[in-house]
C-alpha cells in the first residue's frame, strides 16, 4: 500500500480546507475502531446496499450544495433500477466530467445488477444512497443524517452495506 | 465516508468501505476498509474499464465476506495510467 508516496494527504487536505474553504475545519479523530458486525449470510443470499459519496443525484432531486463552506451532509435515495444515464453529479472535490462519461467508476450500478442477476449476490436494497463527500462540519452527519440512512437500511433488512468514496 | 460508515457500524450494520487514503482512515478508524489506490473520482477504475470496475467490486465483496477483524486490507489495485493520483494527493489536480 504505497498511498501518498511520502505525502501526508490528511495533513495536506486539512491545511487546504482550513486556508481556502472552512477555517474551523479539523479531522474528527477516534482512538478505536467502530464496531464490527460480521456478515451473517452467504453473499449469494445477502441483500446488499451501496452508498457513494460521489454527489450522485437524479435530475428531479436537488443538487448537492457545492458552495457551502462547511459542506453538505444531505443525501439522496436513488432507485436501484435507475439507468446511469439518468444520474447527475454535483461535487466540488473532484472533476465530475470524467465520471460523467461512465458513472460506473463511482457508482457501479450496472455491475451490481449483473452480480444480482447472475446469482453472485442475493439481492440489492431498493435504493442506493448518495452523499457529497465534502462534509467539513460533521455533527449533522454523525447525529442525524447517518442514523437516518441506517434506519432505512435496517428497515430494508440489508445484510451488507458497501461504501465507496471519491 | 469513514464517518458515515461509523454511524452505520454504531447501528450494528455489517459494512465494508473502500479507502483511497490510509492516513485519513487511520484518523477515522471505521470498522473494515479495503484500500484501492485509484484517483479520486475514479474509485472503481478508468472510464470504460469494465473489467477493473468489476474486479474492484468483487474485491469488496470478498473482503466483506472474509475479513474477520477490523482494519484495512490491501486490494492490490494501484494506478499507473498517469500522474492524476499523484497530483490529487498533493492538491495539484482534481
Amino acid at each position: 500500500m504505497q498511498d501518498g508516496r511520502g505525502a501526508n494527504f490528511a495533513q495536506i487536505e486539512r491545511n487546504h480546507v482550513r486556508t481556502r474553504v472552512y477555517a474551523p475545519f479539523d479531522w474528527h479523530p477516534f482512538d478505536r475502531f467502530s464496531p464490527y458486525t460480521p456478515l451473517r449470510v452467504p453473499l449469494a443470499e445477502a441483500r446488499i446496499a451501496f452508498i457513494t459519496t460521489a454527489g450522485v443525484h437524479l435530475a428531479d432531486q436537488p443538487s448537492f450544495d457545492t458552495g457551502a463552506d462547511a459542506g453538505d451532509p444531505s443525501w439522496r435515495a436513488i432507485p436501484v433500477e435507475t439507468s446511469l444515464s439518468d444520474l447527475l453529479l454535483s461535487h466540488g472535490g473532484y472533476d465530475t466530467r470524467r465520471a460523467s462519461e461512465d458513472k460506473n467508476v463511482v457508482l457501479p450500478l450496472e455491475h451490481l445488477r449483473d452480480l444480482r442477476d447472475g446469482g453472485r449476490i442475493g439481492a440489492l436494497s431498493p435504493e442506493v444512497y448518495s452523499f457529497m463527500g465534502y462534509i467539513a462540519d460533521t455533527d449533522r452527519l454523525l447525529d442525524v443524517e447517518g442514523p437516518a440512512v441506517a434506519a432505512r437500511l435496517i428497515a430494508d433488512h440489508v445484510d451488507l452495506v458497501l461504501l465507496a468514496p471519491t | 465516508m469513514g464517518l458515515l460508515q461509523r454511524a452505520l457500524d454504531e447501528a450494528s450494520l455489517c459494512t465494508l468501505s473502500i479507502t483511497q487514503n490510509l492516513e485519513i482512515t487511520a484518523i477515522i478508524m471505521p470498522s473494515r476498509a479495503l484500500y484501492v489506490g485509484h484517483p479520486f473520482g475514479l474509485t472503481f477504475g478508468a472510464i470504460g474499464d469494465r473489467e477493473t470496475q468489476r474486479a474492484v467490486l468483487a474485491a469488496m465483496l470478498d473482503a466483506a465476506a472474509t475479513m474477520t477483524h477490523r482494519g484495512v486490507r490491501d486490494s492490490g489495485f494501484e494506478w499507473d495510467r498517469d500522474d492524476l493520483r499523484h497530483r490529487q494527493l498533493r492538491k495539484r489536480g482534481r
